[in-house]
């Protein structure tokens, strides 16, 4: 889509057009759904929260800066709609704080072809603080105090997280390799994700035969 | 850095997440839920939803409050029950003089009640004053006058009960009495020779008074149910266990739930309100799960078990049909709100060998506003005058569809508690 075209369909927007705004929501769909489904625990909420940041967009679309980027503007838009629309959650899984950085070095990752609905499916299994902490640090680049301002939480609190946050995801590509592995040995069924009886997280997909 | 050391695995995250060629496809039915928002159907948020109900309980709590308050008030107004006694010429009191003047400021007070009850021989027929003037021109008048209804409600200033009561022989046959309004009762003494009105509030010598008046009168006095008549607010805490089934009771989960209902009473009717918080489990076929969702089952589940955390808020209406000593048995009826706290999902498939969505969690559960219809028994047994026990057998018949997974629910249960009387009354003697 051309500045040009972009420009018209705000300005339609502007003026509550109905087919600007269908418009303008399919052009970016994709680029916001796949921001929300980072934050989102599935495709339902991701839904609800992208057509929440939709409808601030559409509603409060005078306020944008025509002189910045609008996709800029979007993506935050929709990030800090998934930040509020698990705000309450996040507040109570913020317990632990961490002051020293040394065991984020323990963290490593082997080299491995998983897709991009594996590794997204994983974001997903993660605790909300985890999950929100990984993405605004690990994905959109926010550093931790920013993510403490944004999150209204300490730097250590948001370390301590990041750090979980990466453990757990090691723990899933590990766990998804070893599956990987027994399928080219001649496994019946292979779940993409993580299928480990010992992690404390609860795959959300899962073969219940497998995994008994 | 440490940070830099292990970016690796944030790498192989951010590579692949924020790759634009994995975004997901434009999905029409997505547009069709804003498109309801943008139009009004729906509102995001979350406040928005809570203020109806939020409203909705205040309003309930102001109109139970606001009829303690006035009701009891009004009551004891129209509860003044009147005495007249007429004094035999020549046995003077203190009031003649000033008394006449005393009963027409009072009679700014006058009532045009119809309630009272006409136990002597006077002239019954009076028509209703209505203006001050009227009224004082009748209060000047002999005593028949004074049996009109219009002058019932006259209220007593300072009271010199011995005085009021005067020494001299009550003349029995002509007293007018009405006392079925016990809250408050006047006593007029007119002497018939200067026709001097002397209204007194003789609430604290009814003792006295009653030993003056016929056995008769006094049992009608004991046996009146206005004593009743102010509401009598009650807190009601509940236990009960139930069972929901999704469109019938073929396939049951048990539930449980406890709950506080403040309760206001008028003489046979009841009028409750409160919340209860509920653990709802229920399981339904699949068939039965229509969420307002636009996600598609690869393989869909045989059935899915539903566990609910809600508050149940009623708003019954219960008529006592039976009382006996201590023993009271009422039916009612209500409407109940439900608020969701928690909801979630489990699917169930026919096979382990499939892949697909194991449970759902609802983040923002919705409220739903008066989905079902109460009807309930009670059987209360008072313990003493302030703590009595209830046992409450009740039916849930939905009127909406609830829950994310939009099912009518149906609910049959116990509930068991104890009941305390704010206000109670003493028992007449």
């Amino acid at each position: 889509m051309s500045d040009e075209e972009l420009h018209h369909l705000i300005q339609g927007c502007v003026k509550q057009d109905s087919k600007s705004q269908k418009l303008l929501y399919k052009a970016f769909y994709g680029f916001s759904m796949a921001i929300c489904l980072r934050y989102a625990t599935n495709q339902y909420e991701a839904a609800e929260v992208m057509n929440q940041g939709f409808y601030k967009v559409f509603t409060k679309i005078e306020a944008y800066d025509a002189s910045r980027p609008f996709k800029a503007w979007l993506g935050r838009i929709m990030m800090n709609t998934a930040v509020d629309y698990y705000r309450s959650n996040l507040k109570m899984a913020y317990a632990q704080e961490l002051d020293t950085a040394e065991h984020i070095g323990e963290v490593s990752v082997a080299d491995n072809n998983l897709n991009y609905n594996d590794l997204l499916t994983m974001i997903q299994q993660l605790p909300q603080s985890y999950r929100t902490v990984f993405n605004l640090f690990a994905i959109d680049g926010y550093s931790h105090e920013e993510i403490g301002e944004m999150l209204n939480i300490s730097t250590g609190t948001s370390k301590s997280n990041l750090f979980k946050a990466r453990q757990k995801l090691k723990q899933m590509i590990m766990s998804a390799d070893a599956v990987a592995y027994d399928y080219n040995a001649g496994t019946k069924f292979a779940p993409v994700v993580a299928i480990n009886s010992s992690a404390t997280i609860k795959p959300m997909f899962y073969n219940t035969e497998i995994r008994e | 850095m440490k940070d830099e050391q292990h970016k690796n695995i944030d790498d192989v995250f951010r590579q692949v997440i924020d790759d634009p060629a994995n975004e997901p496809e434009y999905r029409q039915n997505h547009w069709d839920a804003l498109d309801e928002m943008l139009n009004g159907k729906k509102k995001p948020g979350k406040m928005v939803y809570w203020l109806p109900i939020i409203g909705s309980v205040a309003a309930m709590i102001l109109v139970v409050l606001g009829w303690w308050y006035l009701v009891p008030h009004a009551a004891q107004n129209a509860n003044f029950a009147q005495l007249v006694v007429h004094k035999p010429k020549g046995t003077g009191t203190p009031q003649q003089g000033s008394k006449p003047i005393e009963a027409v400021k009072l009679a700014e007070q006058i009532g045009t009640g119809d309630s009272m009850a006409h136990a002597g021989s006077l002239d019954a027929k009076k028509p209703v004053v209505g203006s001050f003037m009227e009224e004082e021109e009748k209060l000047k008048t002999p005593s028949a006058n004074l049996s009109a209804p219009g002058i019932k409600s006259l209220r007593a200033a300072a009271v010199n009960q011995d005085v009021a009561l005067g020494t001299g022989p009550m003349e029995r046959n002509s007293a007018m009495i009405a006392l079925n309004k016990p809250a408050g009762i006047n006593l007029i003494i007119i002497d018939d020779a200067t026709h001097a009105v002397a209204p007194v509030n003789i609430i604290s010598s009814l003792p006295n008074l009653v030993s003056n008046i016929t056995d008769t009168q006094k049992g009608s006095f004991k046996n009146d149910e206005s004593w009743f008549k102010k509401p009598r607010l009650a807190v009601t805490v509940l236990a009960s266990a139930d069972v929901n089934g999704v469109n019938s009771f073929s396939n049951t989960n048990a539930g449980k739930n406890i709950g506080m209902l403040l309760s206001a009473r008028f003489n046979k009717l009841t009028i409750s309100t409160g919340a209860y918080y509920s653990f709802k489990p229920y399981d339904m076929p699949f068939s039965s799960y229509s969420p307002n969702s636009g996600y598609r089952f690869k393989y869909s589940p045989q059935t899915v078990t539903a566990d609910c955390r809600m508050l149940d808020i009623p708003l019954n209406i219960d008529y006592q049909v039976f009382a006996k000593n201590k023993n009271a048995i009422t039916v009612g009826t209500g409407i109940s709100s439900f608020i969701m706290l928690k909801e979630s999902y489990q699917y169930n498939y026919a096979t382990s060998h499939v892949y697909g969505l194991s449970s759902y969690n609802v983040s923002n559960p919705d409220k739903y506003l008066f989905s079902s219809v109460n009807f309930q028994a009670n059987y209360r047994r008072q313990i003493n005058s302030k703590v009595g026990v209830n046992i409450m057998p009740y039916v849930k018949v939905p009127l909406n569809d609830i829950g994310y997974s939009r099912v009518k629910l149906q609910t049959v249960g116990v509930a068991v508690g104890l009941n305390w009387n704010i206000n109670s009354l003493p028992k007449p003697k």
